[in-house]
């Protein structure tokens, strides 16, 4: 195995869960978040040896998977997959099945943009600066973005549920 | 709701993660597409210095003799240098694991057997196919296959097939489950069908109906339908496309 591939076994075992839960909350389904993350790897293994310092790596593959998100979306692929997105494949409900469907169907009606910002915001922490680099806009559309999600989110999400 | 109770939400949201994901079957699908794409590229270098070299021999005559033979050795080079670009910019058969992988043929494949389905009067245009590695346990590997076609403007049909192997449960609806899913079986030639809908309550921005099937060897085949136009199957004629074999993919 070369040192390209070591390299990127390694970061692959360590990011790829995390990658996968923020494709998850974008896209709303498990098998459509590790297509995402598979196509995103791809993309990364190809840029590997371009990328210099190690510290760019999670931003660069962060970035790679948004815009493969937002790519496959303005292509309508997800709206249109949405119809197997609940296959029960996982069968796997120990904490608040209702509010976790509740937020994903509420989730998966804000427009891409601003769920988005959102899960690079409130699930992946990133500064206003952070999610504007990974989105490729400005800091303004950052705030906008959110502000509009979080008020979409609100109307879609009845008020008794775990989190209100 | 407010900021924190969003980032709570999220995190009870992610606790449902399947196993990991096989790094092993990512790396390969990665160097795949990396040779594939050097292959493509050393082609396409290949075809545009044939082309250079063609052009330089149909512009410069003085190269090949006098003007009166022109005709004559522009043809033969034209037949000599053709053949090696057209080989290399369609690299689709090459020992080095350059080639599209079988199981990209495979879901192709089922692309086209889905739009081939469609009932009279129904065009299916075909848009996706996929292969991936669902599942591994030792050497007995899962694949899921999906594919979708649409018709008119609004309506898509998505096929997606899991092969043998692959662990789920026969029923889309699990038991205890509170999502808007509702299951109801359906018998074809003595076969369980499950016809999975949305209930009523929950707001869904299209119609969709599911038929899944699991053959007998494992295989699960899942066929749904969404969209506001004319749908092309009913629940009993979607339940009867569901259980032929001819999906039953390896």
């Amino acid at each position: 195995m070369s040192d390209r591939d070591r390299g990127f076994a390694e970061y692959f075992a360590a990011k790829s869960d995390a990658m996968r839960g923020t494709a998850y909350l974008l896209c709303g389904d498990w098998h459509r978040a590790e297509d995402l993350v598979q196509t995103s790897f791809i993309k990364l293994y190809r840029a590997w040896n371009r990328i210099g310092e190690p510290g760019r790596l999670d931003a660069y593959t962060r970035q790679i998977l948004v815009n493969t998100f937002l790519d496959e979306t303005r292509r309508g692929f997800f709206r249109r997959e949405q119809v197997t997105a609940e296959p029960a494949d996982w069968a796997v409900e120990h904490t608040g099945p209702e509010d976790r469907l509740v937020l994903l169907r509420a989730l998966a009606r804000v427009p891409a943009r601003q769920r988005t910002a959102l899960v690079l915001r409130y699930w992946e922490d990133l500064s206003l600066e952070e999610t504007a680099q990974a989105m490729k806009c400005s800091t303004g559309t950052v705030k906008s973005q959110t502000s509009r999600g979080l008020t979409a989110l609100r109307a879609l999400v009845p008020a008794p549920t775990a989190f209100c | 709701m407010n900021e924190h109770d969003l980032r709570d939400a999220f995190r009870t949201a992610v606790t449902t993660a399947p196993p990991s994901m096989n790094g092993v079957a990512v790396l390969d699908a990665a160097r795949r597409a990396d040779r594939k794409r050097k292959a493509t590229f050393a082609g396409l270098g290949a075809a545009g210095a044939v082309v250079a070299i063609t052009a330089g021999a149909v512009l410069l005559p003085g190269l090949g003799g006098t003007d009166t033979n022109t005709v004559a050795i522009g043809a033969p080079s034209r037949t000599t240098t053709t053949s090696p670009p057209t080989e290399s910019s369609r690299p689709t058969v090459r020992p080095d694991g350059t080639t599209p992988s079988p199981r990209d043929g495979r879901a192709e494949e089922l692309l086209d057997l889905l739009a081939e389905s469609m009932p009279p009067g129904f065009v299916g245009r075909k848009k996706l196919h996929r292969a991936k590695l669902f599942q591994q346990q030792g050497d007995l590997e899962s694949w899921r296959y999906t594919a979708t076609v649409v018709t008119g403007t609004t309506t898509a049909l998505d096929i997606v097939v899991h092969t043998a192997g692959n662990g789920l449960s026969e029923k889309p609806c699990a038991e205890g489950d509170q999502s808007a899913l509702v299951c109801e079986p359906l018998t074809v030639d003595g076969k369980r069908v499950w016809i999975s809908t949305y209930s009523q309550h929950v707001s869904e921005p299209v119609p969709r109906l599911t038929a899944s099937h699991r053959h007998a060897d494992g295989t699960i085949v899942s066929i749904s339908q969404s969209g506001d136009g004319e749908p092309p199957f009913t629940k009993q004629t979607l339940a009867e496309l569901v259980v032929s074999p001819k999906f039953v993919l390896r």
